[in-house]
């Protein structure tokens, strides 16, 4: 393992997937995480996996794009699911994540020992999207990845200041005129999105982690939007990369749980370096 | 026989599960349990590490370690490093449980006990396998054994702390004033959640207790809003649920656990239909009247 190179083509392939899904998830991650409602991204990643398990059981390829369109819709179905849970029932909010959660993924786990128990021989890669493997990703997953993530990053670029208006005062922008259930029907594609192509690296089960945790670290560090997209997409990229390397130190390791191990580790250091700045701030303020 | 004594551990571990996530559905701390029942995973993998066996003591007492251990942490996010509640949560379960899986994958050469594949399914299929005799006579199982005591303390808690518990869960404030240390209620609840999350860890896995724990009383929920109700509602969707959905599993041959939630899951759907159409058809009496 130890004699990659700068121009292995499979490092590379791993390194271009891993970086696009890590910034396109974290970057994705910010509005769901401003507007607290982050938990959301957990209960979507959580019911991709039957519609990846339908998209494979019809098609029985593992053609990325096939995957991808099974996700979408899955993850689409479950965003419906939970917007008229909450506009027809007094259920509260996190009783509704977690109805929408386990019930897609019972689904998805029903479906997915169906395939184990009635299919011959091939079906084994289907369980790396359960933790993720970086290892498997293929030249296709790693071109439609570049598409995908360059739309979200273009989207995200474009309506980053309306997006942000709108996660923090819903009201004021109705007033004023904006849509806001387009917009953020448009974040919610958006993060659909950005978790389909994630879980390849990270698992249907921890992809909400790479969702939260980057913004979470940086906004202990930065108030204003603009560094705090910056260093979100710094932590996710690096926690992608990073724990992708860890992962490949030893044989038959799921990559996911070692990306969520590095995020902690920055988390932490993010806790510890806004401590002591604002510590200093505050000594400062009291000398001046 | 064996069919029975698989689907009496599931209504086991079914019914106390109703009965919990009543009151975490009141307290808006469904994904509170869901955190808890991910991060029990190390603990359990840490003691299974340390003692070689799946049933100690040890196990039971790592895996509620483990449980308190993870309201802490999302306490200390939450008011130590000023991170937001579901931030906190969403952080809290993904480490722990990430924390878990790279355990079992370090040490899933050495055993056979212990995969990754336990953790989503768990093993209903095969409970009834660790079979007790006692004088020539089946007495139960390893199971059973662990689940009957905490049916057990799951029903004698909510008898005997009946009142409380409805203060807690409906209006803590006036709990409060009224002197009721409302802290040790919801934290009694919490651990019993995690004991609960614990010992049926080896039949349900880790995720699928999240279904178990809200779908039949939010089921229930849709039908009446009176405590008593809502409690013996769930219990009745529940067991429901896990007869059909047993049934069904054997008969398509699928993993059982996740058949049984889903089984929950169409139940919720009927229901929800029905009140959709309650509520509508109520409203437009409303307006012709």
């Amino acid at each position: 393992m130890s004699s990659y190179s700068i121009i292995d083509p499979t490092l590379q392939r791993i390194v271009i997937g891993t970086v696009l899904i890590g910034l396109s998830a974290s970057l994705v991650g910010v509005f769901s995480f401003l507007r607290k409602k982050s938990l959301i991204g957990d209960a979507i990643s959580h019911a991709i996996l039957p519609g990846i398990a339908v998209a494979y059981l019809f098609i029985e390829t593992k053609n990325p794009v096939v995957l991808l369109i099974g996700a979408v819709i899955a993850g689409w179905l479950a965003t419906i699911v939970m917007g008229g849970l909450q506009r027809t029932t007094k259920l509260k909010e996190d009783s509704i994540i977690a109805i929408v959660l386990s019930a897609f993924f019972a689904l998805g786990l029903v479906l997915l020992s169906w395939i184990q128990g009635h299919s011959n021989g091939s079906q084994s890669g289907l369980s790396d999207f359960l933790f993720g493997k970086v290892a498997a990703l293929t030249n296709q997953d790693v071109y439609l990845f570049t598409l995908v993530g360059a739309a979200l990053l273009l989207i995200i670029g474009i309506k980053k200041r309306l997006f942000y208006y709108i996660a923090f005062d819903r009201d004021y922008m109705t007033t004023r005129g904006f849509s806001v259930r387009w917009n953020e029907s448009i974040v919610s594609t958006c993060s659909i999105f950005a978790i389909a192509i994630g879980i390849q690296a990270v698992g249907v089960v921890l992809m909400s982690a790479l969702l939260i945790i980057p913004v979470a670290s940086a906004r202990m560090l930065t108030y204003r939007l603009g560094t705090l997209m910056l260093l979100t997409g710094i932590f996710g990229v690096v926690s992608a990369l990073g724990g992708s390397y860890l992962s490949t130190l030893s044989a038959n390791m799921p990559t996911g749980p070692w990306i969520i191990m590095v995020l902690a580790g920055i988390a932490l250091l993010s806790f510890f370096i806004g401590k002591l700045r604002s510590k200093t701030n505050h000594q400062k303020a009291k000398l001046g | 026989m064996n069919y029975a004594l698989i689907l009496i551990t599931a209504l086991l571990v079914v019914i106390p599960a109703s009965i919990l996530g009543v009151f975490l559905m009141q307290r808006k701390m469904v994904m509170v349990g869901d955190a808890i029942s991910h991060a029990v995973l190390p603990g359990i993998v840490i003691a299974y590490l340390i003692s070689g066996q799946r049933d100690s003591y040890l196990l039971l007492i790592g895996a509620a370690l483990a449980g308190v251990f993870t309201t802490l942490l999302i306490d200390f996010l939450h008011q130590r490093m000023r991170i937001q509640q579901d931030a906190a949560i969403g952080t809290t379960f993904t480490f722990l449980f990430a924390l878990g899986v790279l355990l079992i994958s370090f040490f899933a050469g050495n055993n056979v006990d212990l995969d990754q594949e336990c953790v989503l399914y768990g093993d209903l299929e095969t409970s009834f396998l660790d079979q007790r005799i006692w004088n020539g006579y089946l007495i139960g199982t390893g199971a059973l054994f662990k689940l009957v005591p905490l049916l057990i303390a799951v029903l004698t808690t909510l008898f005997v702390a009946y009142r409380p518990l409805q203060i807690w869960a409906f209006n803590p404030e006036f709990g409060k004033q009224m002197g009721l240390k409302i802290n040790r209620w919801q934290l009694l609840v919490m651990s019993l959640v995690s004991l609960h999350a614990v010992l049926s860890f080896d039949s349900v896995g880790a995720i699928m207790v999240v279904g178990m724990l809200i779908i039949p009383p939010a089921t229930a929920s849709l039908m009446t809003n009176k405590l008593k109700q809502l409690i013996l509602f769930s219990i009745l969707m529940g067991c429901f649920a896990s007869i059909l959905g047993f049934f069904a599993a054997i008969y398509v041959n699928v993993s059982i656990a996740p058949m049984i939630v889903l089984t929950a899951s169409v139940l919720f759907g009927f229901t929800w239909l029905w009140y959709y159409l309650k509520n509508k058809v109520g409203k437009k009496q409303l307006l012709s009247d």
